[in-house]
């Protein structure tokens, strides 16, 4: 079937509201009569709550409600592990958690009320560096970790420890011993902000019949619904969430965290209640990037052939843990998109003192592939090779095994390299003091044939021929819901306009897990088009009957359906969706699950491989000042395999905004704490990338269909981030022989790597 | 204590009974019921709350709602003219300059501010202009693209 509007640039139809200033976000939708919440929170790293006195604050006029955690039924829940409570009992773990929080009819007088709830903590001893909470004896971050319920139960938890994963393969000492160049470095990347525009804000209101029902911005509305009933104790039948337009979400918003605050106050007091989190709420107390650690060895032969790398990670996950399984995608990305023939990799998860750590956009990978591809830079570096090619000579192809066990498919990462060199043939030659870095990256984490996360969707067709899709998954921004409505008007030959979206609303949609992972268009847009697709044969089967013409013999084409060999014989769509509703098999409606059996039946031979991994080759090229260690980005060059661009602006558009979203890891942002304060909680201090830091981009992308993904999408969203660090601090070393080990490379870090003697 | 003042906002002049201490963002926001202008961080430093005052760009978090009396605000929600939109606007649109779009009305109004004073900006001068207003969507390279296209739209190059 040829595509008429899949790969074309149609504009996602929620950008002209945007730019008039109408699209409602959070607490833009709070009624008249809201309250006002805040939340009081622990300025203490680790102490027992002694006492709570809230009457102070209760007797202040305008104050309606004060809860803390004796009012709430102290369920823990979390996505990996329930570690948390969404307001602290008897003990706070980390600078920033919820103690209390109160309702009030205005600001002032919330935060007023704030003022007067006093809090005796008892200080406990703490720990903040994961190696020191990692040795005997340190302080127990949570005493009980082995009895917290956890999705993988196998989990290796121990002490402060709440996961370990460990690859082994080969001999990797005794092919150290036989390697020419054997490298060993450790690399750090402090935590990070997602940096989301719109902070967390939620609107909360029970409505006559005792339902609830939450507006927020949320990557996945039903995920945060379970969290809802199960700390509230309602049945999930009592419980709404509605995804409002979302301001930025980069994995900042598939956690769970002050929204049950907002919901607790809106069923005590019976009115709605609004509540937005500051900046330095931001900074402070939401789930962010993990402080990791990094060490690799690695061995090659004098040709560049790679023989063995052992790689060992810490990751400090602060006092709460709220990511899915990706432990395992980490530690095997310590081998990179290589063949190795031995590794033995292994990484933990461990608790402290410090803020709890999430989501954010590729989580964990970024940080690894600095290490992985700064190291490789060095080796190729110590070899005399070009670094395109000693990734060429070692590039995974199909077939190859990723190191936790999932073999790859449809991996175009030779092409992407191979694409890269011929960019870079175009470029001029560096000044003085100027480099190219190279680096590549792999992103492949939910990219398996099985289906992946749970998903469904139905697609109705209206009596006159328009369609609306149904669908738990949120707009994001970045035109989610516009790709799918492609995928709809793809299937049922309909113009784009003519197709609705809604989406995230746990009322009014199926189940779906979520946006999240790079697997939006990819999984979810499987499930759509299976879900299309259902409702076409609805629509062949009515017109069969009508015209009297076997399906087989019927195309569907511009609005109507016709006999291929007969076209003057030929209904409209809108005549037959009208029909349909009063016809025996009723309205059109079709849902993924009538072809989902099929579809995976189909995919059997592939069940369990890396159906989709995502291949990137980058470029950066800088210019360092020698005698203030000033970093310069001059240009960025990225190749990435996207599989097949369903709507090549919006995939660029991810792309762009993927590399500058990384760019602040690389150069700029860090998160700087002292005994779990952050100190640098406000976006002055704390930097992000703006117009101005921001290089020219050149891009090319790729396609490498894969199996699963509809017309062969992969995923987009999260792959360009992963390489850019690694590209940058390789342009630094490559200007000026300074390798910067730790993010961000700041002047002071490059000084200091000038003054090391060179590798 | 509340003091009544009159603010002019797109056009039409709101009677407001205001504390002291009341920012321009608040009184827009929650008492004008203008949610158009984006609260991002409440000091100035992401540009989300951008409205012009009296010709200029002001972050509306940073100006006392007292400060703003008489004078002239322009916000996202008057931009548009009898139902058209503003070349900045179909220029965001087109290019993808658009992705959450919550930075999107502070962006639009910094560039319109920047296109009043000068109407054929160079790239660098247009970067420099937004460096105030955090994206964290595009990577800035389509709202740059956007608003040059505007630029050039409403004030071609002469031949």
């Amino acid at each position: 079937m040829a595509e008429f509007v899949l790969g074309q640039s149609v504009i996602k139809p929620d950008s002209r509201e945007k730019a008039l200033g109408r699209t409602q976000y959070g607490v833009d939708l709070k009624p008249r009569d809201a309250l006002v919440a805040k939340v009081l929170r622990s300025p203490r790293p680790h102490a027992r709550i002694v006492r709570v006195d809230t009457s102070r604050a209760r007797q202040l006029p305008g104050v309606l409600d004060v809860v803390t955690g004796p009012d709430t039924l102290a369920m823990r829940y979390g996505n990996w592990i329930r570690d948390h409570t969404f307001m602290a009992h008897d003990r706070v773990r980390y600078v920033g958690e919820p103690v209390a929080a109160v309702a009030a009819v205005d600001d002032e007088t919330a935060e007023e009320a704030l003022e007067l709830i006093s809090v005796e903590y008892e200080e406990l001893p703490a720990v903040f560096d994961p190696f020191e909470a990692m040795k005997p004896g340190a302080p127990l971050v949570h005493e009980d970790v082995a009895n917290y319920a956890c999705g993988h139960p196998e989990a290796h938890r121990q002490g402060n420890v709440l996961d370990r994963v460990r690859y082994a393969k080969g001999d990797v000492d005794k092919a150290l011993a036989q390697a020419d160049v054997v490298h060993r470095q450790s690399y750090n990347t402090p935590p990070v902000h997602a940096g989301i525009t719109q902070p967390h804000e939620a609107v909360a209101a029970v409505d006559a019949s005792g339902r609830l029902t939450l507006w927020t911005a949320h990557q996945s509305p039903f995920r945060l619904r379970q969290v809802l009933s199960q700390t509230l104790g309602l049945p999930m039948a009592r419980v709404r969430v509605v995804c409002t337009a979302v301001g930025g979400s980069f994995g900042a918003r598939a956690t769970a965290s002050f929204e049950p605050i907002c919901c607790l106050l809106a069923l005590r007091t019976r009115r709605p209640i609004a509540l937005a989190l500051t900046r330095e709420e931001e900074l402070q107390a939401t789930f962010y990037r993990e402080h990791a650690y990094i060490t690799l060895e690695l061995g090659a032969r004098r040709d560049g052939t790679l023989l063995a790398v052992r790689g060992r990670l810490v990751f400090d996950t602060g006092a709460h843990h709220d990511l899915l399984a990706t432990l395992g995608n980490a530690v095997a990305s310590m081998a990179g998109p290589y063949r190795i023939p031995n590794f033995d990799l292994e990484g933990c998860v461990v608790y402290t003192n410090n803020t709890p750590k999430g989501f954010v956009r590729a989580p964990r990978i970024p940080s690894v592939i600095f290490a992985v591809e700064s190291h490789l830079d060095t080796m190729a570096h110590k070899l005399g090779l070009d670094p395109v090619e000693i990734r060429l000579k070692n590039a995974v192809e199909n077939g190859d095994t990723f190191a936790e066990g999932r073999v790859m498919q449809n991996v175009g990462f030779k092409k992407a390299l191979t694409t890269f060199a011929d960019h870079m043939k175009k470029q001029p030659p560096p000044g003085p003091n100027q480099a190219w870095g190279v680096a590549a990256g792999i992103w492949g984490l939910f990219a398996t044939t099985t289906g992946g996360p749970p998903s469904a969707a139905v697609v109705k067709l209206n009596e006159d021929g328009t369609a609306v899709l149904l669908t738990g998954m949120s707009e994001m921004g970045g035109g989610q819901h516009a790709v799918m409505a492609q995928v709809v008007a793809e299937v049922l030959a309909l113009p784009f306009e003519a197709v609705s979206v809604v989406g995230g609303d746990t009322d009014a949609t199926p189940y779906e897990h979520g946006t999240g992972g790079s697997n939006t268009t990819y999984r979810v847009g499987t499930t759509v088009r299976l879900a299309a697709e259902a409702a076409r044969r609805q629509l062949l089967q009515l017109a069969a009957q009508r015209l009297k013409v076997k399906e087989a013999d019927l195309v569907l084409e511009q609005g109507k359906v016709y006999a291929r060999e007969a076209p003057e014989i030929s209904v409209p769509v809108a005549t037959l969706a009208a029909a349909a509703i009063s016809s025996t098999n009723g309205p059109i409606m079709g849902t993924s699950e009538s072809g989902r059996e099929g579809l995976i039946a189909s995919m059997a031979p592939y069940i369990g491989s890396m159906d989709a991994p995502v291949f990137t080759a980058n470029g950066a090229l800088v210019e360092v000042d020698r005698e203030t260690g000033k970093v310069k980005l001059l240009k960025y060059v990225t190749v990435q395999d996207v599989g097949h661009a369903l709507n090549p602006k919006l995939v660029e558009a991810q792309v762009e905004g993927g590399v500058v979203f990384a760019l602040g890891q690389a150069l700029s942002e860090e998160i700087v704490t002292d005994r779990g304060r952050v100190l640098n909680a406000n976006l002055l201090d704390y930097h992000q990338p703006t117009a101005a830091d921001v290089p020219p981009i050149d891009m090319a992308l790729i396609e490498v269909p894969s199996k699963f993904g509809p017309w062969g999408a992969k995923g987009v969203g999260e792959p360009p981030t992963v390489p850019v660090s690694a590209a940058i601090a390789n342009a630094v070393f490559r200007a000026v022989g300074a390798r910067v080990t730790e993010l961000p490379l700041t002047p002071d870090k490059v000084v200091q790597a000038l003054k090391q003697p060179q590798q | 204590m509340k003091q009544l003042i009159s603010l002019k906002v797109n056009g039409t002049t709101h009677e407001v009974a205001v504390e002291p201490y009341w920012t321009l963002l608040n009184v827009i926001r929650d008492h004008l019921g203008l949610t158009g202008t984006k609260r991002g961080c409440d000091s100035g430093d992401c540009g989300a709350c951008t409205v012009i005052m009296n010709g200029k760009p002001v972050n509306s978090c940073l100006v006392l709602a007292v400060d703003a009396r008489d004078r002239d605000i322009l916000t996202i929600e008057g931009l548009a003219q009898d139902g058209k939109l503003h070349p900045l606007q179909e220029a965001f649109i087109e290019k993808g300059g658009i992705q959450c779009g919550y930075c999107t009305p502070g962006m639009i109004m910094m560039a319109k501010a920047l296109l009043d004073e000068n109407p054929r900006p160079t790239e660098a001068q247009v970067r420099q202009a937004i460096a105030g207003n955090l994206c964290r969507c595009t990577g800035y390279v389509k709202i740059v693209e956007a608003i040059l296209a505007a630029s050039e739209a409403m004030t071609p190059a002469k031949p």
